[in-house]
């Protein structure tokens, strides 16, 4: 107990150096395996498991044993329970047991003026019962279905953090989160399940005057949700970004950008640090990235490490970039030298921690002997 | 004939700007003005090469070839154009058979290849998402398309997609048919290691690769040793 | 934030004036709490 206290401890200080611009005594690492992955490692059936929180420990437990973290390595972010009771039509469970979202649209073209004019009465009275279909009810069979989902929800909200709070114990994990609050940017919460992609697209031509009108809207809510009950400037706000590649830069510009700094120094003016996962590829935005509140954590995908650390470098923290594709179908020794590659970039002068390009999903999405031997190459290898 | 000649030249540069009120007003004229349906479409058809070439140079994004996409298909919905768009099969340059493989669902990418392709020329088969790899052979033999197309978003597709490979060559339909993979993720050693005859990362290098396949066999059906 | 679904404690003792200094000691944390939970709730479902 005591040995894992001194660890967690330990690795702790690793961030923390991080986080304040001090250089570690060596790279922190922080693998990401989803709970489907821990399932599928742990030789379990994922369209069972997911159904029972209390079991996932022991699963978990076999993750945390094979593969190195200096921070807790896996959690679960969408479970089916909360999303079946609500007859969830945006977070479907795909054949293979794996959830995902199908194109939605939980705001209707009609619809933007009245998000405009109140974000959250609009997403309870005209989203909701659009995304769920047990939500498109009368208002007594509605509060019935919500108390139920609700209750579904917090039970599996509090196992899990019940269970990370073991598995950083039995562990030694380091007593830093950065997923202690979650949201996303303004233009991103009203594309993924409200406009949806296609529409998103075609409205950022047809109206774009109600799209920025409404990210503009969507800011407060984003900032609120996205604070903790208890914020810490060693934890962070984690904000997966979407759609930004995908847009032309004017429309970047004018549409994305603005809210989501804001958001970003919203939060930083709450106590919190953002997380970004950086998807797919951002070197066209280099420069807005650079204007973010300092000490930004920037989890990349795709990209030019190098460019990335010469621009960004010295104002934030810097992770990603390392191929999870190439943990699946290169060579263990191909595996380290890219992690040799990328650390010899990205580590110098401190602000960087080692992670993959993106969360491994699934035990097919990586060869699990080449994840092994890259984290521990890493942990062995990689000092500054 | 002149206004008309200078209609032709407008639609085409419309689509390009992605103009889509202006597209459809325009097109309405040039329909009532006589123009020939098959006319029309070749112009969209160059406005949407337009578009792709704008996409390769990185001035467009994937959020205006679903504008192009959408555009292209409001012309197809145009009254003079329902009855005539019937392509007989013969005119078709080729055919193609794409799906998202099992274990995804994501299907914006296929939806941008496919209106890609259909405006090439292509005949377009779309089986679907999360489709298990019996089901890709099974409209492969059924289909007897000149290309398979393979769609995936998530990492976990490429164990996938090398099943389908599998299952294709175990039937005896490999010789029959090029393979294709579509996703952002997918590299050359992806690619090989799936067992796919080529890859692409965006639905316009697919469209592309597909027409190369397709003009080297002399523009009627693919073997997979050309 | 305004809103008809969401509702902090000082609007809460607005519509309660007959709350006494020691309860709303009590009070106030955990029912402001449930807001706070249920407006996570809601937003976790459309993100």
């Amino acid at each position: 107990m005591t040995d894992m206290l001194a660890l967690s401890q330990e690795r702790t200080q690793l961030f923390h150096d991080l986080i304040d611009g001090k250089i570690p005594k060596k790279v922190p690492i922080s693998g990401s395996f989803a709970h489907e992955f821990a399932i599928q490692y742990a030789g379990k059936d994922l369209t069972e498991a997911q159904w029972d929180t209390d079991g996932l420990e022991p699963i978990f437990e076999k993750t945390c044993q094979d593969f190195y973290s200096d921070l807790l390595p896996v959690s679960a972010f969408r479970l089916p329970s909360f999303y079946k009771i609500l007859g969830s039509r945006n977070f479907v469970m795909g054949s293979s047991g794996f959830i995902q979202h199908p194109e939605v649209e939980g705001l209707a073209l009609e619809d933007y003026d009245a998000f405009i004019a109140s974000p959250f009465d609009c997403i309870v009275e005209r989203v909701l019962p659009k995304l769920y279909s047990k939500l498109d009810t009368d208002s007594t069979q509605k509060s019935m279905v919500m108390a139920k989902a609700f209750k579904a929800y917090t039970d599996e909200m509090g196992n899990l953090g019940r269970i990370y709070g073991n598995l950083i114990q039995k562990f030694g994990y380091g007593f830093v989160n950065f997923y202690s609050g979650f949201c996303e940017a303004p233009f991103d919460i009203i594309s993924d399940q409200l406009r949806g992609f296609k529409n998103i697209s075609i409205d950022v031509r047809r109206v774009p005057d109600k799209v920025e009108a409404a990210a503009e809207a969507a800011t407060p809510l984003m900032i609120k949700m996205g604070t903790p009950p208890n914020p810490s400037p060693y934890n962070a706000t984690f904000i997966p970004l979407h759609m930004a590649p995908y847009l032309r830069g004017k429309d970047f510009e004018r549409l994305y950008w603005p809210s989501f700094k804001k958001t970003v120094e919203g939060l930083k003016a709450n106590g919190m640090r953002s997380f970004l996962f950086v998807e797919n590829d951002w070197m066209r935005y280099i420069d807005y990235l650079a204007e973010l509140p300092e000490g930004t954590i920037m989890l990349f995908e795709y990209g030019d490490p190098k460019l990335v650390k010469e621009k960004l470098g010295k104002k934030h923290i810097i992770s990603g970039f390392y191929p999870v594709s190439l943990l699946k179908t290169g060579t263990k020794q191909q595996c380290i030298d890219k992690a040799k590659e990328l650390i010899d970039v990205l580590a110098p002068g401190g602000g960087y921690y080692f992670g993959f390009d993106k969360v491994i999903i699934t035990l097919d999405s990586a060869n699990v002997e080449n994840t092994k031997a890259v984290l521990d190459y890493v942990a062995e290898n990689a000092n500054y | 004939m002149e206004d008309l000649k200078k209609m032709e030249g407008k639609i085409i540069d419309l689509v390009e700007q992605l103009d889509e009120d202006g597209v459809i007003r325009l097109a309405n004229q040039a329909l009532d003005a006589g123009i020939q349906p098959l006319r029309l479409l070749e112009l969209v058809d160059e406005g949407m090469n337009r578009v792709g070439k704008l996409y390769e140079s990185k001035e467009y994004f994937i959020a205006d070839l679903i504008m192009a996409g959408l555009i292209f298909k409001d012309i197809l919905k145009l009254e003079k154009m329902t009855a005539q768009f019937e392509r007989s099969y013969s005119e078709r340059i080729g055919t193609i058979l794409i799906g998202t493989v099992k274990g995804d669902i994501h299907d914006i990418g296929k939806e941008i290849f496919r209106s890609m392709a259909e405006a090439n020329g292509f005949q377009v088969i779309d089986i679907g998402v999360d489709v298990p790899k019996e089901l890709f052979v099974s409209k492969v033999l059924e289909n007897k398309p000149d290309i398979l197309g393979l769609s995936g978003v998530l990492t976990n597709t490429i164990e996938a997609m090398r099943g389908v490979v599998e299952a294709i060559t175990v039937a005896g339909l490999r010789d029959t048919v090029r393979i294709i993979a579509g996703g952002n993720h997918l590299t050359e050693d992806v690619c090989r290691f799936i067992g796919a005859d080529s890859y692409a990362n965006d639905a316009s290098s697919g469209v592309k690769r597909c027409r190369g396949w397709i003009c080297s066999a002399g523009g009627k059906g693919v073997r997979a040793d050309d | 934030m305004n809103s008809k679904y969401y509702q902090t404690w000082e609007e809460y003792k607005a519509e309660n004036p007959e709350i006494t200094e020691k309860q709303e000691q009590a009070m106030a944390p955990k029912m402001q709490t449930y807001d706070e939970m249920l407006f996570s709730f809601i937003m976790f479902l459309c993100a």
